[in-house]
């Protein structure tokens, strides 16, 4: 069996002088996969991106890449850094340099790639973003929709296997929202491992099939977005509401189960669902 | 365009960066405008000043595609400060109160002349020449890594914190903090107060986006700069030429 890109198994994150931030932590994520990450604020998914990509070292318990234990060594923190991308919230935490061209080279550089090498991930990167006519601009000239691209280009440039990306939906208009829609559809297609945390339900219903719920520190379940938005008690504990199409669904028929979470599966399901024509009845 | 109301700055900033003449060369012309502003003040003549004030902006009318309106507002602040400055030197004290003698009178025009072109020589590169060209050029003439390091973080979260400082404003202004002198001193003071925090908590959330891509302690990036062509190089030439025999003629024949 293959081993995943990422297991955590038993982590543990407290910040100084405050309670945990993450308890005994144990999940993992294989190739190809996507996952969103739900929960209320300060339930500790923030802490959970900066462990998996190795901003922070967990103060008991393992991580595994690949199936390797990492250690506490600088030379297995940079093989997370390299292996697991995060893209943050805020464009503007992300954005370093200049100009577009060379904030997208920033990570290849920084892996003492020959500069050919770095040429060609800059160029890649910047395509599959579609910002290629854009890479003498200064950042300060592009759009939200453009800055929170050219900051997936950034981590795209060091070829991760698993990208995590908090909020990205954050602060975007719908058109841009189907973009990003779109360009992480491009990653997965990639073979690129992905993991969004969100408080966008809907975003999350089209975009995952598993889901991981963070409350009070813990991780309340890990396990498909059908089966997780099935359980009031669990989205009552995680302040987590159901995907609009669930909702619209289940006003239809309640007491029903597989309820449909996005604009596709609601179509088919209402279909399947509408009452037959009765004959004579206007 | 997010910072394009945000002050003088950004202004230089997006001129630059939609102007015709940002593809050529910033090493050909650094050297170029450094070499004209030298001549305009060595030359101490005010007919070399004026030459150059005159070439400067018709170079950033004309190639440069500057509108009138932009240039007059660009040199509205150095021309206030030459007025004022040229003022003490052209009034001078004589027994019996202040004077404008003829000698006054010529010092304070070389004076303001050959200010002008100077400024008009900084405007020209700046109005020319996105930053990071001339960062960029500055790191390959092997200014130390950590000014040219430092170079790139000012000029980078210079834009990010005066977005957020104009965002504060607004909100303080909305909110009448800014009705009346006192109260604008309390607001201003908690707005930089909040922006000195803002900055912090950036700088944090930076470093960390540094080291998740493996940052190691220098700070590297692909940089590609305009070449040095034949044609701007000759025609840099030529001016110089020009100057030069405008230089020797005023000596000659204007008094200065």
């Amino acid at each position: 069996m293959t081993e995943p890109i990422l297991r955590l198994e038993g982590v543990c994150y407290a910040y100084p002088d405050s309670p945990p931030a993450v308890e005994q932590l144990s999940c993992s994520i294989a190739a190809g996969e996507r996952v969103a990450v739900m929960g209320r604020n300060g339930a500790g998914k923030s802490t959970f991106f900066l462990l998996c990509c190795g901003l922070l070292q967990p103060q008991e318990g393992a991580i595994y890449l690949h199936g390797r234990k990492l250690r506490h060594h600088k030379a297995d923190r940079l093989e997370l850094h390299r292996r697991v991308g995060v893209v943050f919230q805020e464009a503007e935490d992300q954005i370093l340099s200049v100009t577009v061209e060379g904030e997208v080279s920033f990570g290849p550089m920084n892996l003492n790639l020959p500069l050919a090498e770095v040429e060609r991930r800059t160029v890649d990167a910047l395509a599959a973003m579609g910002l290629t006519d854009y890479r003498q601009r200064q950042p300060q000239f592009l759009s939200g929709g453009e800055k929170k691209r050219l900051t997936i280009a950034d981590i795209l440039a060091m070829e991760p296997d698993l990208i995590l990306l908090d909020e990205p939906t954050a602060s975007l208009d719908p058109e841009n929202v189907a973009r990003l829609e779109e360009t992480l559809q491009k990653l997965t297609d990639a073979g690129i491992a992905l993991m969004v945390s969100t408080h966008d339900v809907d975003f999350a219903a089209r975009f995952a099939r598993r889901g991981l719920v963070f409350s009070h520190s813990r991780l309340l379940a890990d396990e498909p977005l059908a089966e997780l938005f099935g359980r009031d008690d669990l989205l009552r504990e995680a302040g987590l509401k159901k995907p609009s199409y669930y909702q619209a669904a289940e006003a239809m028929e309640p007491g029903q189960t597989g309820y449909p979470l996005t604009l596709a599966q609601f179509t088919r399901w209402a279909a399947a669902h509408k009452a037959p024509r009765t004959e004579g009845v206007r | 365009m997010a910072h394009a109301h945000s002050g003088g700055l950004a202004m230089l900033d997006t001129l630059a960066a939609r102007s015709p003449l940002r593809g050529v060369s910033p090493a050909l012309k650094l050297l170029f405008t450094l070499t004209v502003l030298f001549a305009a003040i060595a030359a101490a003549h005010w007919a070399a000043g004026l030459f150059v004030f005159l070439t400067m902006v018709l170079a950033m009318a004309l190639p440069g595609r500057l509108a009138p309106g932009k240039i007059l507002a660009l040199f509205c602040a150095p021309l206030l400060f030459l007025v004022v400055g040229c003022a003490v030197v052209l009034v001078e004290w004589r027994p019996g109160g202040f004077a404008v003698t003829e000698a006054s009178a010529l010092a304070a025009g070389t004076l303001f002349l050959q200010a002008l072109g100077a400024v008009s020589c900084l405007f020209f590169f700046s109005t020319t020449t996105p930053m990071p060209q001339l960062i960029e050029v500055l790191r390959r003439w092997k200014l130390p890594e950590v000014v040219i390091e430092l170079m790139y973080l000012i000029y980078r979260y210079l834009f990010v914190l005066l977005t957020v400082q104009r965002q504060m404003t607004l909100s303080a202004t909305a909110r009448l903090g800014y009705r009346g002198f006192r109260r604008s001193v309390v607001t201003a003071g908690k707005v930089s107060g909040n922006l000195l925090a803002a900055s912090f908590r950036r700088s944090r959330a930076c470093y960390d986006a540094m080291e998740a891509r493996c940052y190691d302690g220098r700070l590297a990036f692909l940089a590609t700069v305009p070449p040095v062509r034949r044609r701007h190089v000759t025609l840099a030439l030529l001016y110089l030429a020009v100057l030069a025999a405008v230089l020797v003629v005023c000596k000659e024949v204007l008094p200065g």
